[in-house]
């Protein structure tokens, strides 16, 4: 049993927090004004509504559940601002705390609206007591241009400073130095384990459904885990409770289509999206019938749906399920006995949400979930089959409550408790031999279970000073190991004038499943497998710091950020081992640590005609392992020393835009070799010849290119049009996809020699898409 | 109507612009000064040094451009020895190149340093070169002898999965060693064939040695001082020998290796040279683990003991 816990910290922590909660209770307001602000049609909640006194210039800010909190005299003029929304204003006077429950409806965008309500959201990156989160500017991010007319949310965000793609085409991106399975990516809070479609041109994130992206990459709160480098938060609308709705989108790839409304009136509602990539079927109409079994078989789709139930004023129901999956499979004739190669994968996803409201104060969630991710890689030929199989299941029952106690404090807790099953499984068999009746199974299926308890406290003394800290107390059990993991996390922030600030903070993390994925080539085979007595859980320090400032009147965003991460207990393949060695997964990995540091950098303007963002990341990320590099410390695959973004909006009038994305980034890391050497009478194999290299010693040429998009957009009184040209890479760059070292004749000198070629897939790429928004 | 029809075009425009493409990049590689010496006991100290080659490297030329304007020294006991340059004809050191144009046909004239000293049981040896203004380093401490205990070929018998019985001869090797420090080992066998062949002068006895396997490289680990027990099976099918009716022997030795001699040979082989790379994009690539400050290579030593001959006639 390994344990890493020590009582006597626990106690003296949660001494600490007993302390400072029982110090500020005594600095109560004199009088509370608290509420909820819902959409007077769905009666959704509606968050980061703008609630402002304008006689105190106090102001709040409605949280997830449409909850705000402010201290008032004896009068307020309330101000209620919400893009959008038409403002909703309350004169009153007080006699003691009251409690206000406000409906804004959806109406004509007045410019004066419109700017004050995007002011006060925007000034949450100042006033907040949380780093390292971006609310993802879903509108902005849809207005730029897109890749085969699909609009992927997985994708925009790699635009943000601090997050990295991989390469062209590849799944997966980077937080901060981190790999690509410290990433937690959730959807209406169940984890995706692979959210990409299509090798990762698309996500499994229909834009359709989406109603909120918030990404953490540092400055975690308490009730986040699992993870050690990001939380990609996805929350997905709920069904219209008041009327139906619908809107549906035709590109070159794929095509989708949502309805929404209410089952019962203002009791029951449903959502219903579907999404599928046809390609294929269509190029297979156009194929001769002599060549169709050529084809090489592609096909996705999504399905998303939702129900939400209000059971009465205080409690409602939410149910939310995803299920989507992707199939590619082809033939190899260029070989001797003519390969067949079958690639599907799928993500399953079912959740259940409990909300209590037992009074304004008081919010309790209970969530029981469900996540299967499945993934096969199949080759056959004449005389061999080999299959693998990575697969992950999670069952998870969780509850999250919060208390605001008043205007100034909020506190936190809640636990989990999970199942887990894992199945690394490689098989094979050679068809020659058979003398089994089944194909032998080389790694059994792993089951392991976790809990976590977790305790956050928000405390804002005052507009200058504010804490954010808590405990994350999570529990691994597997057949023979158990690890206890307390997670402190704290960030602070002073705020030295309405429109400035600083933060500060620092954030343990642990994560107990682990990839594990070759990186010579950027592939789905991947296997997920758990920690164990051997696999100790990752574990990241994270410190981090951020100047958060806003211009003119809040229409520009500023903020830079610094940070260092350390990671321990990381996994890699020994050198020499590959997934298809492996008879056990445990005797080919080796394990080590890493580091990463960097400054990002992100300008932004939020609204006008004329809007869009710059980022820069400076980045390093480093990696040690006893077992790689002879020890030495090398460059993380993604180690990217420059990432930069920059994206443009021009809105014409009502109807047309053109918006730009120009994005350049430092080349991937890779190994190659750098020379060759013999040694004399040492024939240990057939080549006597041995390459010269360090892990990760080589770096790809940069990737940049210019993406350019035009809008047309023709709202009628039931219909919305919207028509869109997308160019993907206008000047036709072509950038590093993958590396291959082939053996072949040179025509120069008709002699045998090594070649190291570099394939790029994606010259330019125009669309054409078409969409429809039924109200 | 008009909307497949647009769609159709746009299809093919897009799959006929997204075509793969690739383009062929040169690897800017340094080429490095490599050291490969392996000091052995009561024998003179070879040093070879050469250049090592640029990655795309044309497999047809001849492969090797060693050094000879270099200053090289090895320093033991505190005597500071210079190494001259010596040439020679060797048949066995481009094992497994094929080499058209070189002459007398299958050796090749390689050049290296020496000196007249015979290397020292359980001293420690340092190397020196200073080529181009730039210093080469090495170091190795010789370790001692360490001979099998015992050598002995037994018969043995077992049954397969269905039940037959099988008659088997089977090679047994034990050894052990000092059990305060780490030891690692190759050792070798092979089986000599001796036959009478018929010529101008009247009969002749033809000794021809085989390598039985390829050596193999093993470490104490787990095992310290405990008695070591190495045992082969010899085989019971025919063609484990070339000629079974001629067998009269089998040879084995036993090699203590440096731990960096270890080392550099087990990466050696677990790279598997450039084959596996081009081979299989799958697998991790192994970096050979060299002990040369300033270069690449080994500077590395071992010790033999005798070789052990035991009388065997394949008995199937």
């Amino acid at each position: 049993m390994v344990t890493s816990v020590s009582f006597g910290l626990l106690m003296r922590i949660a001494a600490l927090t007993l302390i400072l909660w029982l110090c500020v209770g005594i600095t109560e307001a004199q009088f509370r004004v608290t509420g909820i602000v819902l959409d007077e049609d769905s009666k959704e909640p509606l968050i980061g509504v703008t609630i402002q006194d304008t006689l105190s210039s106090a102001f709040a800010i409605s949280d997830l559940e449409g909850r705000f909190e402010l201290r008032a005299k004896t009068r307020v003029v309330l101000k209620f601002d919400y893009i959008g929304y038409e403002s909703v204003v309350v004169d009153t006077t007080l006699r003691g705390n009251i409690n206000l429950d406000i409906s804004m409806s959806s109406g004509v965008m007045l410019q004066e609206t419109l700017i004050t309500a995007q002011q006060a959201r925007i000034r949450e990156n100042v006033t907040k007591t949380q780093m390292g989160k971006i609310e993802v500017p879903i509108e902005q991010m849809r207005s730029l241009p897109v890749f085969l007319g699909e609009m992927d949310i997985l994708k925009s965000i790699q635009l943000l400073p601090g997050i990295q793609s991989g390469n062209e085409a590849s799944a997966g991106f980077y937080v901060r130095g981190g790999g690509s399975d410290q990433n937690l990516v959730l959807y209406d809070g169940v984890p995706v384990y692979n959210p990409f479609h299509a090798a990762g041109f698309v996500s499994v994130f229909n834009m359709d459904v989406i109603k909120d992206v918030d990404v953490y990459k540092g400055g975690f709160p308490a009730h986040l885990g699992g993870r050690i480098s990001s939380v990609i938060d996805v929350s997905v609308k709920s069904g219209d409770m008041q009327k139906w709705s619908g809107n549906g989108g035709i590109g070159i790839v794929t095509s989708r289509m949502t309805a929404q409304g209410p089952i019962i009136k203002d009791k029951l509602s449903m959502m219903l999206s579907a999404r599928a990539f046809y390609s294929y079927s269509l190029m297979r109409m156009f194929f001769p019938a002599d060549r169709k079994e050529e084809l090489p078989v592609y096909y996705f789709y999504d399905l998303n749906g939702k129900l939400d139930y209000k059971i009465n004023d205080k409690q409602k129901l939410a149910v939310s399920v995803y299920s989507g999956a992707d199939r590619i499979a082809f033939a190899d004739n260029q070989v001797e006995d003519s390969a067949r190669y079958n690639i599907p994968w799928k993500n399953h996803l079912a959740t259940a949400h409990w909300t209590y409201t037992p009074s304004s104060k008081l919010i309790t969630k209970v969530q029981a979930y469900y996540s299967r991710y499945d993934f096969s890689f199949g080759f056959e030929n004449t005389l061999a089959e080999y299959e693998l199989n990575s697969g992950i299941q999670d069952a998870v029952l969780l509850s999250d409550t919060r208390w605001f106690i008043n205007a100034k404090q909020t506190l936190q807790w809640g636990a989990e408790a999970g199942w887990h099953r894992y199945l690394p499984n490689i098989s094979d068999n050679d068809i020659d031999n058979v003398v089994q009746d089944s194909i032998p199974v080389r790694n059994p299926a792993i089951t392991s279970y976790t809990t976590a308890l977790y305790l956050r406290h928000e405390w804002n003394p005052s507009t200058r000073w504010g804490f954010n800290y808590g405990l994350r107390l999570p529990m691994f059990f597997s057949e023979k190991s158990f690890y206890i993991n307390p997670e402190p996390r704290a960030t602070i922030k002073y705020q030295y004038s309405p429109d400035a600030s600083f933060k500060v903070a620092y954030t343990l993390m642990t994560q107990t499943v682990h990839m594990l994925s070759a990186s010579t080539t950027s592939t789905p085979l991947d296997l997920w497998i758990p920690s164990s007595d051997t696999i100790r859980p990752q574990i990241s320090h994270q410190v981090s710091a951020g100047w958060f400032r806003n211009f003119k009147d809040d229409m520009f965003e500023s903020n830079v950020e610094v940070f260092y991460k350390k990671l321990r207990n990381q996994i890699e393949y020994r050198e020499g081992e590959s997934i298809f060695q492996a008879d056990d997964f445990r005797d080919v990995i080796t394990f080590g640590e890493g580091w990463s540091t960097g400054a990002e950098f992100l300008v932004r303007k939020r609204y006008g005609r004329f809007n869009g963002f710059a980022a820069y990341t400076l980045s390093w990320s480093k990696r040690q392992f006893e077992l790689l590099n002879l020890g030495r410390p090398f460059n993380a695959k993604y180690d990217r020393r420059h990432d930069f973004s920059l994206a443009l909006n021009y809105q014409f009038n009502d109807s047309w835009a053109l918006s730009g994305l120009f994005v350049f980034a430092s080349g991937n890391s890779l190994t190659l070799p750098q020379g060759r050497f013999f040694i004399p009478g040492q024939n240990f194999t057939d080549g006597s010849f041995y390459l010269d290299f360090s892990k990760n010693n080589y770096r790809l040429r940069p990737y940049h290119r210019l993406d350019i998009g035009l809008q047309y957009r023709k709202e009628k009184a039931k219909i919305t049009n919207e028509f869109r040209l997308d160019i993907y890479n206008v000047y036709s760059q072509l950038n590093p996809f993958f590396i291959v070292l082939t053996r072949a004749e040179d025509p120069k000198t008709n002699r045998t020699r090594i070649f190291v070629r570099e394939y790029s897939i994606l010259p330019i790429v125009p669309s054409l898409s078409y969409n429809i928004y039924i109200k | 109507m008009s909307r497949l029809y647009l769609l159709a075009i746009l299809m093919i425009l897009m799959t006929s612009s997204s075509c793969v493409r690739n383009i062929e990049i040169e690897v800017d590689g340094q080429r490095q000064v490599v050291v490969y010496s392996v000091l052995e006991a009561d024998q003179k100290p070879k040093v070879f040094l050469y250049k090592s080659l640029p990655f795309e490297f044309d497999l047809s030329v001849n492969p090797v451009e060693f050094i000879t304007e270099a200053t090289v020294f090895i320093i033991v006991n505190g005597q500071r020895i210079p190494l001259q340059v010596e040439q020679s004809f060797d048949k066995t050191i481009f094992s497994g190149i094929s080499l058209p144009d070189v002459t007398p046909p299958d050796s090749v004239l390689v050049t290296y340093f020496t000196a007249d000293h015979k290397v020292l049981h359980g001293q420690t040896y340092q190397l020196e070169v200073l080529y181009e203004g730039k210093e080469i380093t090495g170091s190795t401490r010789v370790p001692n002898a360490v001979d099998f205990s015992s050598v002995r070929i037994y018969r043995d018998s077992t049954t397969d999965d269905e039940g037959e019985l099988i008659i088997r001869d089977l090679l047994e090797l034990k050894l052990q060693d000092d059990a305060s420090e780490k030891n690692y080992y190759k050792y070798t066998v092979s089986y000599r064939q001796e036959s009478m062949v018929e010529s101008e002068t009247g009969p002749q006895l033809i000794r021809v040695n085989y390598d039985f396997l390829r050596p193999f490289f093993i470490s104490d680990e787990g095992n310290n001082g405990r008695i070591f027990t190495i045992r082969f099976l010899m085989s019971d099918k025919v063609n484990t020998f070339q000629n079974p009716d001629l067998v009269v022997d089998i040879n084995t030795t036993l090699i203590s290796y440096a731990p960096d001699l270890f080392e550099f040979n087990s990466s050696l082989i677990r790279q598997g040279g450039d084959e596996e790379l081009v081979i299989n994009p799958f697998r991790e690539p192994v970096i050979i683990k060299s002990n040369i400050k300033g270069g690449l290579g080994v500077f590395s030593s071992m010790s033999q003991s005798k070789v052990w001959t035991v009388p065997y006639q394949p008995g199937f």
